[in-house]
């Protein structure tokens, strides 16, 4: 399997190098023929020269006012430029450059079969390339010798292009090696970059792939990473957090299920084992009983509790009749006046005589005792706990003051939550306001928590099945 | 030998304080992690029983500073006692500085075999038996023979005897007996160890050939072993 900087940096070469090979081929193309043209533009102009020294004499013969010293190019056996001028109809040669001998360049001619230029190879292996010019006689009298008399001439100017080769293969060779160095240069800076901007990605990819489960308290660095990118890892980060903050709730579920549900029964087991093994006192075995009765009711609150909360998630079905608020109030609360007053709790409510509502008695009851339940019992002395009606279709329950936070409203309801995070105090298992939401939910109630400073304030929206109506 | 018990249910506290007591440990307890952390900072408890979800300070946090800190307990063994039954919670128990776990609910047996087990950690010996000279200790059964007799003997002097056993060769000074074997409720008479050394040496002199064992180091403290 390949990096994303592998693949990147492969595909940049899979496309550069062709390209490359079409910008040098091009170049090189150019470059010769700007080289050739410039060439022939010579050959042409040294052409033009020697027919502009060509002579017709007036019997018809052909002399060529050549003089060496004048173009000593011509004149060295190891010269890179030739002439010949050969008569057209005989071939033979009337003049010849001495860097030419004993070459002969009118088979060039033959090959061209006419003017212009061709490409040749000398006798010691030079490669030439030729201009050839014919060069026709002047029209006007002979007179005298016939025999003389030359009808055209052919001027062949050619120049040795074993340096122009050699210049072209060294350009095609720069061409090249520059071309690839610099395809690896910058494949090369290509590749550094890609490392280092992907790096964010790359650190992400190690953590994710080195990240083991359960462990969710890894989190991918954001920072630096591609915008079309971020978004993935920022939605990989919000699932990890809820992920671990479930993972974590239900962590806390099992160790608050485990401590409800065990703490009692090795209470009982140490109890027993204790009370079987040592010698106890009459006074001890008093105690012992006495806690033994008193575990047994805190098993039978939280089994009853249980049990409830599995029949209300049937939808348990309801009898909806008409209920008088006040009545039903004044019961419930004289039922918790001693231990409201044994915590020094005022216990008040301020419902209106005639106020009443539709509802199912027996649930709304239940669910009205859970929530006082737990009000008196979680509030702090010398506070209140008042019932009174909000507006025309709510029933509110405040309470307090009270330990609880903000963050503590949303686990309220759940099953086995409780402030105390130790779970010391064996009065209440946690159970309550998870039942009070499930009964409230089967009458089609809404009930909100809400913390009004350090009031806990819960209100019970009436709707559906019931309704208040003040007489 | 003396323990600390760390627990937030006031009836179990109260229920394993008094079996504890009953087989002879002198037991200290607490009812919160701050209290527990107070005590075992400031008393060399032999072994510590901790519970876990407990208030003021959680009982991981409690074997945390205890392990990071300088308190006279620092080295005691820890056994946790918890309700927190799944392995992530016993592998943090131990990987915090417990010695042992235990999940409630537990058999008070366990509980004493597990304590015993510590105990012997805490005094290097791999052997369930004490023995020294002609004298075998059954921490266990809480029993003693000397010389092929079967010695009686009150919780308190086993204990003593105990004491003095793990640590045979040594001379124990009596304020190391105290805070051994007495706990925090033990009413103190100045005299009580030397009593209690008394009484053992004649209940060790099972037969009129015996050696004797418990020695007296005027200004020191005790010695258990042969001369």
């Amino acid at each position: 399997m390949f990096s994303l900087r592998q693949k990147v940096t492969r595909a940049f070469l899979a496309i550069g190098l062709p390209l490359l090979m079409v910008f040098a081929v091009s170049d090189y193309v150019r470059t010769r023929t700007a080289l050739y043209e410039q060439f022939d533009a010579d050959l042409r102009a040294r052409s033009e020269a020697l027919v502009s020294l060509l002579q017709w004499r007036h019997d018809g013969s052909l002399e060529l006012d050549y003089h060496g010293e004048y173009m000593p190019e011509y004149e060295h056996r190891s010269g890179s430029y030739f002439f010949q001028v050969w008569r057209g109809d005989t071939d033979s040669v009337l003049e010849r450059a001495n860097s030419l001998k004993p070459d002969n360049l009118s088979q060039l001619r033959s090959r061209r079969g006419g003017e212009g230029f061709v490409n040749g190879e000398l006798s010691n292996g030079t490669p030439v390339r030729a201009y050839l010019v014919d060069v026709p006689a002047p029209d006007h009298t002979i007179e005298g010798d016939k025999s003389k008399v030359v009808n055209s001439a052919n001027v062949a100017v050619a120049g040795s292009t074993a340096a122009l080769n050699s210049q072209l293969r060294r350009g095609a060779l720069q061409i090249g090696a520059g071309g690839l160095l610099g395809l690896l240069l910058i494949t090369w800076a290509l590749h550094i970059t890609l490392a280092s901007e992907l790096a964010p990605l790359t650190r992400a990819s190690e953590l994710a792939a080195n990240w083991r489960f359960p462990d969710l308290h890894i989190r991918f660095d954001e920072s630096g990473l591609p915008s079309e990118i971020q978004p993935i890892f920022q939605r990989m980060n919000a699932l990890l957090e809820r992920l671990e903050s479930s993972m974590l709730r239900e962590r806390q579920f099992s160790a608050d299920v485990a401590h409800e549900l065990r703490t009692p029964i090795a209470e009982l087991l140490s109890l027993a084992q204790v009370c079987e093994r040592s010698k106890v006192t009459e006074q001890d075995r008093g105690r012992f009983f006495a806690d033994v009765e008193h575990i047994a009711e805190q098993m039978r609150r939280t089994v009853t509790t249980l049990l409830e909360l599995a029949r209300s998630e049937y939808s348990p079905a309801v009898a909806i009749e008409s209920v008088a608020l006040k009545p039903l109030l004044d019961s419930l609360c004289s039922g918790y006046r001693e231990l409201a007053s044994k915590r020094n709790v005022r216990l008040l409510q301020n419902v209106d005589s005639n106020a009443q509502m539709r509802t199912d008695p027996a649930v709304f009851t239940r669910l009205l005792q859970l929530l006082l339940d737990n009000a008196v019992m979680y509030t702090q002395a010398a506070g209140s706990v008042s019932f009174s009606l909000s507006g025309a279709n709510a029933l509110e329950l405040r309470n307090g003051p009270t330990d609880l936070v903000l963050v503590d409203l949303p686990y309220l309801c759940e099953r086995f939550w409780r402030k105390d995070a130790a779970r010391t105090s064996a009065s209440h298992s946690g159970l309550g306001l998870s039942l009070a939401q499930q009964l409230a939910g089967a009458l089609g109630l809404d009930i909100d928590f809400c913390l009004d400073q350090k009031d806990l304030v819960v209100t019970l929206f009436l709707k559906g099945t019931g309704q208040i109506k003040p007489a | 030998m003396l323990l600390l018990y760390i627990e937030d249910s006031e009836r179990l506290r109260r229920s394993v304080a008094m079996g504890l007591r009953a087989e002879g440990w002198a037991i200290d307890t607490a009812a919160d992690g701050e209290e527990g952390l107070y005590k075992a900072n400031e008393v060399a408890y032999d072994v510590i029983v901790l519970d876990l979800m407990l208030p003021k300070l959680d009982g991981l946090s409690v074997l945390q500073r205890l392990r990071e800190g300088q308190g006279a307990s620092r080295e005691s063994h820890v056994l946790v006692l918890s309700a927190l039954d799944t392995a992530q919670d016993k592998v943090l128990g131990l990987r915090r500085g417990a010695d042992d776990y235990l999940v409630k609910p537990f058999s008070f047996q366990e509980l004493l075999a597990r304590i015993d087990a510590l105990l012997r950690r805490a005094y290097g010996r791999k052997k369930p038996i004490l023995t020294v000279a002609d004298l075998t200790l059954d921490p266990a059964t809480k029993t003693v023979m000397r010389a092929g007799h079967w010695l009686t003997l009150s919780p308190r002097e086993y204990l003593l005897l105990e004491f003095l056993a793990h640590r045979s060769g040594e001379v124990v000074s009596r304020r190391e007996i105290e805070s051994h074997l007495y706990d925090e409720n033990a009413d103190l008479l100045s005299n009580v160890v030397d009593r209690t050394v008394c009484v053992l040496r004649k209940k060790l002199a099972a037969t009129a050939d015996c050696q004797p064992l418990l020695h007296t180091h005027r200004g020191h403290g005790y010695r258990l072993g042969t001369l």
